[in-house]
This record gives structure tokens, sequence and C-alpha cells, in this order.
């Protein structure tokens, strides 16, 4: 049952609010996307909205911004309104226009693919860390190289956003990506397999082997299966790295998948 | 039959070693992996598993439900027991034997949403191309992104939705977008790095030789490349077939040949250079794209043997062209409806019946303007030396508007369709190339809304779209019916076969789903393993 929850989490967390610059989209006011009005806004934002929404947006008193985008899309203007006006518990926070749009250029942001967005952090100094001093690259590949225990985020910054790839280090089980629980099978010819499974019914299991290598086994051919569903990735990064690193880090994820 | 022992069935791997050159020469076998199924077009599986007296006993294994398809036009493509399975901006690698997704790569941040048509595949990476016109490479084994490379630009009128043909080294991808004013090319991109190695306009620049067959508007003059072309290894020549001029259905201010449009190019692999061409509709007013299979094949000819292409024209010729000097051999008439042209010359020139031209208030020509054939499949049978392709009869009202034409506004210069009462009827034709006679014909019922092909065997079987949304199997040798199953839908795509784990399936795609078949087996009952979960 936690195998649905988790592939339904993850396919919305797909669903960025990336949908501007399609061909037919309406013009949008002009802070939205724009760096120095979201950063502007964040510092609103860390005045009067984190007490409530978390210092990353990730949630308290009131709901998280970091998710939500996905359940209700609202449009530019709604979001501006809702700041402005307060809704429920909520208070108005009536400011001037131009802060009230820095304030849903932030909040937008939040949820906007992380390639998009300027973000703090030396991504060099990231990059070692990825592929050395933290150990990331044992499990995750990135341009075809890494290990297979892990995503592949070679376009994680198109995929995921700054809030999420900040938390994705930080908190692994708060959000899973399908295909990563890893099975020990005892088959009945008395051999042994592991891997990830990349999918798994009643009636059959596809493993990914240490070297990539898929492997479907039909589930009459299994004696015992073994899964280990906590995710694999260490979870005492929080711990391990500092503040700085792990800034580092998402300023380096950031840039898988850009042009 | 069953050959292979429950142990090798039950643990043969897939997606294991990498997809070689070799390998794609050797397709169509257990794996399907181009679009086309091999590089020759000829769309004729080796297998032998599905026959004539079997075909009956064909059952749904699996079906899968692509997200937020509309209209799907891909044709999967199958390695090793893994299907590759393209929709707009998107890609599924679905276990073959059931159907379940092992990974899938979304743009969603792509700024264009054009139908896709395929993948390819060459070492550990497959292929395919974004609607903005991004060639995108993945790990076959993850979906893990290897590099996305831009070759075209949208702001340029292009678009991009064709299948890439995979060759030794090169990752060949076409544009589309000949109804709205660009200018069409091919390009060779690295397979490994993405580098653009050669570029081939299928019009030429003012000045250009060729230049001179067009009168204004040549910088927007068509000539799009949005159907994978064929490939002959043997002498690294690269078949593509051309679109449109641009503006469709008023020629009156581009008066001429409007040469490299609807034509088939020759071009060497490895430079792009034309080897040869051939235009089968010179200035065409009928929106009569070239786009339909080069299908390269050996042949005895006048007695001797001759390297030929078959190729089925929108315009309602069935033509013979020499592979490798591009000589016009010979055509026959694909369709009964034919009435804009007397025939064909010596030099493989049209003979156009004056009147036929669209008119502002509408003329009445026959092929209509979906052509006698199209993008769907055909399949091609040395053994019994029949052509199988899914043909039009229709006839639409073509008009035009002399309107000053404006690039990038959806702009045809007119617009062509049947009368409500007039519509045409699809026919399953069994033909043989050389002399033009008909074997025999199938004719299908429905509304003469579908694009679906067709795909053989060499047992003698033929599977393919009907015009009411199923899957048919057909007898090769007489045309009779041999099953059917209703897909729910209409159906756009082409039908592909393969084997896995000693197995064979056969796939299609309609507008929303992919349904596989295979032989009925009973199902035995499976235990629920025992599970541990810590
Ligand atoms: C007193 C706590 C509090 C403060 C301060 C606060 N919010 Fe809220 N916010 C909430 C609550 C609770 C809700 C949900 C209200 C409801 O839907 O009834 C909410 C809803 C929202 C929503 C709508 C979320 C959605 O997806 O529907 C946005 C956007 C938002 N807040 C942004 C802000 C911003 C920006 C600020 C700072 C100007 C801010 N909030 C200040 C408590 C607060
Ligand atoms: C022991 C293997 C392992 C190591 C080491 C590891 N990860 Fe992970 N990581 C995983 C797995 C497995 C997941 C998928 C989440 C799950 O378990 O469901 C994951 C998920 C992620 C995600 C989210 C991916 C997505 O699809 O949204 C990010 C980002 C990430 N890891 C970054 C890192 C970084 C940065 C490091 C190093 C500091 C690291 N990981 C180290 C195994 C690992």
């Amino acid at each position: 049952m936690q195998f649905d929850r988790i592939l339904i989490l993850s396919l919305s967390s797909t669903l960025l609010w990336a949908q501007h610059a399609k061909d037919d989209e309406a013009a949008k006011h002009p802070f939205m996307g724009n760096p120095d009005r979201i950063e502007a806004g964040r510092k609103t934002y860390l005045g009067g909205c984190a007490g409530c929404h978390g210092p990353e947006g990730g949630g308290g008193r009131g709901p998280s911004l970091i998710e939500r985008g996905a359940w209700h899309p609202m449009t530019d203007e709604n979001l501006y309104a809702t700041i402005q006006k307060g809704v429920g518990i909520m208070p108005a926070a009536n400011l001037p226009p131009d802060r009230g749009w820095e304030l849903a250029a932030f909040v937008r942001s939040l949820t906007a693919p992380a390639v998009e967005m300027k973000a703090p952090g030396d991504a060099a100094a990231g990059e070692k860390l990825f592929w050395s001093t933290a150990g990331c690259s044992s499990c995750h590949r990135i341009g075809g190289k890494g290990g297979f225990a892990g995503p592949d985020l070679s376009n994680i910054g198109r995929t995921s956003t700054l809030p999420k790839l900040r938390r994705s280090i930080l908190d692994p089980d708060f959000e899973r990506t399908p295909g990563f629980e890893r099975a020990n099978l005892t088959l009945r010819d008395g051999s042994k397999l592991s891997g990830l499974v990349k999918d798994r019914t009643n009636y059959r299991l596809q493993l990914q082997l240490k070297d990539g290598t898929l492997r479907s086994v039909p589930v009459e051919a299994i004696e015992t299966v073994e899964l280990t569903q906590p995710s694999i990735m260490p979870a005492d990064y929080k711990t391990k790295l500092t503040r700085d690193e792990v800034t580092h880090l998402v300023s380096y994820l950031r840039q898988q998948g850009a042009d | 039959m069953h050959r292979f022992t429950l142990s090798f069935c039950l643990l043969a791997a897939t997606a294991g070693a990498q997809v070689t050159f070799d390998d794609l020469r050797q397709s169509p076998n257990q794996n399907w992996l181009t679009y086309a199924g091999g590089y020759s077009g000829q769309g004729l599986s080796p297998l032998t598993q599905i026959t004539p007296e079997n075909a009956q006993n064909l059952v749904p294994k699996w079906t899968f439900n692509v997200p937020k398809a509309k209209g799907l036009r891909a044709r999967p493509i199958v390695a090793d027991g893994v299907m590759y399975y393209t929709n707009t901006n998107a890609i599924y690698a679905l276990d073959a034997r059931s159907g379940r997704v092992i990974w899938r790569y979304v743009d969603t941040q792509a700024k264009k949403e054009a139908v896709n048509r395929g993948a390819a595949i060459l070492g550990d990476q497959v292929y395919f191309v974004t609607s903005d016109c991004f060639l995108v490479s993945l790990d076959r084994r993850t979906g893990g992104l290897a590099w996305r490379k831009q070759y075209g630009n949208i702001k340029d009128g292009v678009f991009c939705s064709s299948a890439p043909v995979a060759i030794n080294g090169k990752i060949i991808v076409g544009t589309a977008g000949g109804d709205e004013g660009m200018r069409g090319y091919l390009a060779a991109l690295d397979a490994a790095t993405g580098k653009e190695l050669w570029r081939t306009y299928t019009i030429p620049a003012r000045g250009e030789p060729g230049s001179e067959t067009w009168g204004n508007y040549i910088e927007y003059g068509g000539g799009a490349t949005w159907l994978s072309g064929t490939y002959d290894a043997a002498t690294n020549t690269l078949f593509w077939p051309t679109g449109n001029p641009w503006p469709d259905f008023y020629g009156g201010d581009r008066k001429g040949d409007n040469l490299y449009s609807c034509s088939l190019l020759a071009l060497d692999a490895d430079t792009g250079k034309m080897k040869w061409y051939f235009q089968f509709t010179p200035g065409d007013w009928h929106d009569w794209d070239a786009q339909s299979w080069p299908i390269l094949a050996d042949v005895s000819y006048e007695g001797k043997p001759r390297k030929v292409i078959f190729h089925a024209n929108r315009n309602g010729f069935l033509y013979l062209l020499d592979r490798e000097t591009g000589k016009y051999l010979k055509s026959s008439k694909l369709i009964d409806n034919l009435d804009w042209a007397s025939g064909i010359d010596a030099k493989g020139r049209p003979i156009p019946v004056p009147g036929k031209d669209p008119t502002p208030e509408g003329n009445r020509v026959c092929p209509g303007v979906r052509g006698a054939t199209n993008w769907m499949s055909q399949s091609w049978n040395p053994a019994t030396g029949l052509l199988s392709v899914v043909v039009l009869e229709q006839c639409d009202i073509f008009t035009s508007s002399s309107k000053t034409p404006e690039p990038g506004k959806n702009f045809a210069g007119g617009g062509a369709g049947p009368k409500p009462n007039d519509a045409g009827q699809f026919f399953l034709r069994a033909i043989n190339p050389l002399t033009g006679e008909r074997k025999w014909q199938y004719p299908m019922t429905g509304k003469a809304e579908m694009w679906a092909g067709v795909t053989g065997t060499v047992t003698g079987v033929l599977f393919a779209g009907d015009d009411d949304g199923h899957l048919i199997a057909i007898d090769a040798k007489s045309g009779k019916h041999l099953w059917h199953y209703q897909t729910g839908d209409n159906i756009y795509a082409s039908p592909v076969t393969f084997m896995v784990e000693g197995k064979q399936y056969v796939s299609i795609a309609n507008a929303t789903s992919i349904f596989t078949f295979g032989l009925f087996e009973p199902v035995k009952s499976v235990p629920v393993p025992p599970m541990k979960i810590q």
C-alpha cells in the first residue's frame, strides 16, 4: 500500500509550476521569475510569513507552500490576492503592489524548476562534495557516471525545485522516488538475486542489478522476497554536512539539466 | 514449439548488452530496434510463432494507458524485452511482457507540444526528440539524461516530431512545420556528444542551384522532413522523403518545380551531401508531401537483379526507382480515384490534367489532401513479391487563397477536405510493385479518419489497424480476415512485432493506449510470494 502512496506523491511532484513559457501562454507579471524581485520577496517573507509557513516554505501553522501548488494550481492574480487580502486565519498583508508582487514571485519560485532559479552557494564546491567527500556519486549518476542505487540526477534541476532539493538531502524519507526499494530474492531454483525494485505487482518484479542490468522476474519463480522500504539514502546528512555544504550541493544540483 | 526451458524463461536478463550498429542492421528479429523495424523499411518480421493457422488464438496480454495521450502516433521500439514508447515530450520504458513502467522521462518545460513518432536506440542510449527540437539522449537502463541538444528553433517555424534514425555513431533527425512556412532540413548529430555533424536543407538558399525553381517565399519554402527515412548500410546512403512547398494550396507566387519539395533525397550519411533526388510532384498545390516509406528492395527487374526503391506516394502513384541513381523505372496507380494527372511520363514527371488546381470557390480533386497513402507503415514480402499498403480512396474540395502569405501564422494558402456526403474509404491492398497488378484488397468500413499502417511476418500474417479502431490480422496471400480486436478508439499508429523469452508479441497504439497481444496460454494460479518487509 505504501507503494501506491509513494507513486502518487512523486507523480504530483513532477507537476511543477512550469507551464509558463508555452506557446499559447498569457502574459505574466514582470516580477514573476525575476531573481532580484524574488530575493526581495524572500526578505519580506522571512519577516512576515515564515513564522506560519516555515523558513523554507515547508509549512507550520500555515500550509506548506512547497507542494500545495501541485494540488491547487493558482493563477498569479489569485496568488497575489490571497497574499494581499489574507484567507481564514491568515492576516491580510496589505502591502504596496510592488512588494505584494515580490512576495507572489517568491512564493511561485518555491514551486518553479530549480534550474530557472538563482541560488546562493558555490556550485564548484558542491560538485566536489557530490563526487568525493559526501559520497553522493556512489549511489547517484550524473552525465553517465556514478552508481545505480539512487535516482539519476542528470536532469534534477528541471524536475525538482530548490526547496525540494534541500529537503531531499536533509530528509530522504520525506518524499520517495518510486523504483528504489531494495529486494533480496531467493528463487525456487535456489539462486539469489538482489537489486532495486523498479516495479512490482503480484505477478512480476522488475529488478535492477548493481550494474544497471534489468531482470524481469515472474512471481512463480520466487521462493521468498525481503524488501527494505526506508530510503537507503543516508538520513544523517543534516548532521554530517554543514548548512553551507548543503547550500553548495543544492547549487550544484540545480544546474543539472540546464541548457 | 516451446523449446526454451523453464529456468531460461524465468531468468532471461533484459536490457543487458549494448545495442550495436550491427544489431540495428539485423533488426527486425526478436527485437524491433527502429521506427520502421529495420533500415530498409520493408516492414517484414522474420518471427514465425504466429502463423495464419494460429492467429485466431491471439489474445490481449496487456494495455498501457499513455499519460495525457490524445492521438498517439508513435510506433514502439523493443530491445531485449524492454519497450520504449514516446508521446509528446515524454518517453516510457516498459517491461514488454507486462506493460509495466520501468522508467519515464517527461520534459515539462518544453516550449511546444506536438505529436511524436518514436524513439531510436544505440549503445546504452535511447534517443527521442522534443517538440521544441531538442534531441534527448537517455541511459536506456535508468532514463538518466546524458544530454539534450537543440537542433532547431521553434522561432523559425520549425518543430520536431519524427523518430530519430540511429546509424553508425550518428543520430539523424528531421524537422516539421512545412504547412506554416519554414525551411526544412535534416541533421546528423554525434551519437555520443550530440554535436551537429552536418545539416542539409531541403530547399536551396536564394542563389543556390535549384532556387531558380522558386518565386517568392523560398525562405519559407517548406520541404519538411518529418517522417524517418530509410538507410542502405552497404552504400551508407540515407533515403529521406520531403514535404510540400509552402503555401500549401496556392502556388501562384512560387511558379516552378519548387525543388526539393515533394521529393525523395538520397544523401551520403557521412556528409549529408545529396547523391541524387527524385521529385514526385513538381510545384505541388495539393499538400502532397512525399512522406511515405521509401522501401529498399533487391528485385529481379526486366530479367536482371536490380536495387530499387518502392514509393507509394500521396499523389496517387506507386513508383519504382533505381536505388543507385534515382532513375525512374515505372509507376502504377495506387488508387482508382485519381484525376489530377493522366499518367507519368518516361522521365517520371506527372502529366497534369488541366483545371485541377485549388480554386477560391473550391475544386474537387482526387486523391484528397491526405493522399492515396501517407506515413502509415507498409510491408514488402520478397517471397510473395507483394507490397501491402493501406490506401485511401477519397476526393477533397481544395480551395486556394491568394492572400499575401504570412509565415508562422498558420496560413497554408487555402484548405482542403471532403464534402460531408463524399467521405472516402480505406483499403488494405496487396500490389505487385513491379507491375502494378493488384493481387487482393481488404476494404474497410469506418469514417476514413485513421492513420494506421501494416506490418508483416514471413509466415504470411499481416497486422494492420483498421478504420474502426481494430487491430486486424490478415492472410498475406489471400487478403482473408484471420482475427480482429477492438481497441476502443481510433488508431493513428502502426503495429510492431517482437519476441521475448520465446514468445512472440504484437503491439499497436490506438489514440491513447498501447495494446500488446500474444497467443493464448492458460494462466496458471500465481502464489503470493512470502514477502518480508523491513
Ligand atoms: C498567522 C499565520 C500566517 C501568516 C503570518 C501567513 N499565513 Fe499564509 N496561510 C496561513 C493559513 C492558515 C493558510 C490556509 C488558509 C485557508 O486556506 O483557510 C494560508 C494560506 C496561504 C496561501 C495559500 C496556499 C494555497 O495553496 O492555498 C499562500 C500563498 C500564503 N498563505 C502565503 C502567505 C504569505 C506570502 C504570507 C506573508 C505575507 C503569509 N502567507 C502569512 C497562515 C499564515
Ligand atoms: C546509499 C545511497 C545514497 C547516497 C550515498 C545518497 N543518496 Fe540520494 N538518494 C538515494 C535514493 C535511493 C534516493 C531515492 C529516494 C528513495 O529512497 O526513495 C535518493 C534521492 C535523492 C534525491 C531526490 C531525487 C529525486 O528524484 O527527487 C536527491 C536530490 C538526492 N538523493 C541527493 C543526494 C545527495 C546530494 C547525496 C550526497 C550528499 C546523496 N543523495 C547520497 C540514495 C543515496
